[in-house]
């Protein structure tokens, strides 16, 4: 799932202060899986405002809805004629809903609420971790599924590094070595002999250096 | 008139209304891991002057984890209601107990209230209006 978290709540004040009909548009699912943009989070960020505004004796109409997914153009639609009658929307989506909310109200300014973070799992009841880097070139089956790319600090694909001490990076004690992890899991399956191959260098152009990508399937035309 | 609003669990004192006094509103609950930060924020959005949960003590929950998940959602609701200049004191959480005077207790709770109002730089919102599609 995608992961994100809110932006300060002064940050978006100060951003929709200037509009008196805002609606605060949430997205039932991912950022609602991670506690930050679902019907919820919505109801919470509404009421914020709201108490915000009449503190400052602010005269701002604040309303709410949560489409089902963000990110699609026919869902957004569902609740199309409710935000053309706003004068902002605040999209509490993740990166993506929040551009097709912009794509499809052009002429309405639409800020976003939460701060896309990454593409993670919900690795422990409190905590959100990242998984992949959507580097378009998948190695998984080399690494017993844990991604070096995104897990790695160094994205290492032949690890691990000289930084490794007792399982755990360099860069902090938080952050559990992915090549530690892939060579436990490798000698569990008893493969730890497959790691002697090296994984030769990937081909980074179906990452994002090359720019934003574009995936075509003919078959999906109606 | 402002009121301070109760969210009370029905294993702590019943589930008959305890507070016949004007200015509470209670609303009794089955358990209170039920409550979740917007039954806190919309007391303040209605412009009530503030809100005390009543939990079970830890070993005492019939859910096993309800009173638990009370303190963490009025921790976070706290830190929510501090993002828009209202005391985090103006929540409360009372721990009940075998000869817990909750009368007294929300006595306590209106004086600490009234100090909050008259030395403290926030105060209460106005009512605003609230509409959602």
């Amino acid at each position: 799932m995608i992961v994100a978290q809110r932006k300060p709540f002064e940050e978006i004040i100060a951003k929709i202060e200037p509009y008196q009909k805002v609606i605060v548009a949430g997205c039932e699912t991912c950022v609602a899986e991670c506690h930050a943009g679902g019907k919820k989070e919505v109801e919470i960020m509404a009421s914020q405002l709201r108490i915000a505004f009449s503190r400052k004796m602010a005269p701002i109409e604040i309303t709410e809805c949560c489409i089902e997914r963000q990110c699609e153009p026919e869902m957004i639609e569902k609740c199309a004629e409710h935000v053309m009658a706003q004068e902002a929307v605040l999209s509490i989506a993740c990166g993506i809903g929040v551009q097709q909310m912009a794509e499809r109200f052009p002429n309405i300014p639409i800020f976003p609420g939460l701060n896309t973070t990454f593409m993670g799992t919900h690795a422990k009841p409190t905590q959100w971790e990242e998984r992949c880097a959507g580097c378009g070139n998948c190695v998984l089956d080399l690494t017993a599924g844990i991604c070096p790319i995104a897990r790695c600090s160094k994205s290492l694909l032949n690890g691990p590094c000289g930084g490794t001490d007792d399982g755990k990076c360099e860069v902090s004690d938080d952050i559990p070595c992915a090549w530690a992890e892939i060579i436990e899991r490798m000698t569990k399956r008893g493969k730890r002999d497959q790691l002697r191959q090296i994984i030769p260098c990937k081909e980074w152009n179906t990452a994002r250096d090359g720019g934003t990508r574009r995936l075509i399937h003919e078959e999906a035309a109606p | 008139m402002k009121h301070i609003i109760v969210y009370r669990c029905q294993q702590c004192g019943g589930r008959q209304k305890l507070f016949k006094e004007n200015w509470v509103r209670e609303f009794v609950l089955t358990c209170s891991g039920q409550l979740e930060p917007i039954h806190i924020l919309r007391a303040f959005e209605d412009g009530e002057f503030g809100v005390c949960v009543v939990h079970c003590e830890a070993n005492a929950c019939r859910t096993l984890t309800g009173c638990q998940s009370a303190i963490r959602q009025v921790k976070y609701a706290r830190q929510l209601l501090g993002e828009v200049s209202i005391h985090p004191e103006r929540v409360k959480t009372i721990c009940f107990q075998p000869g817990c005077d909750l009368h007294a207790e929300l006595n306590l709770f209106l004086e600490h209230l009234k100090h909050l109002d008259a030395h403290g730089s926030e105060s209460t919102p106005d009512v605003s209006e609230r509409k959602k599609t």
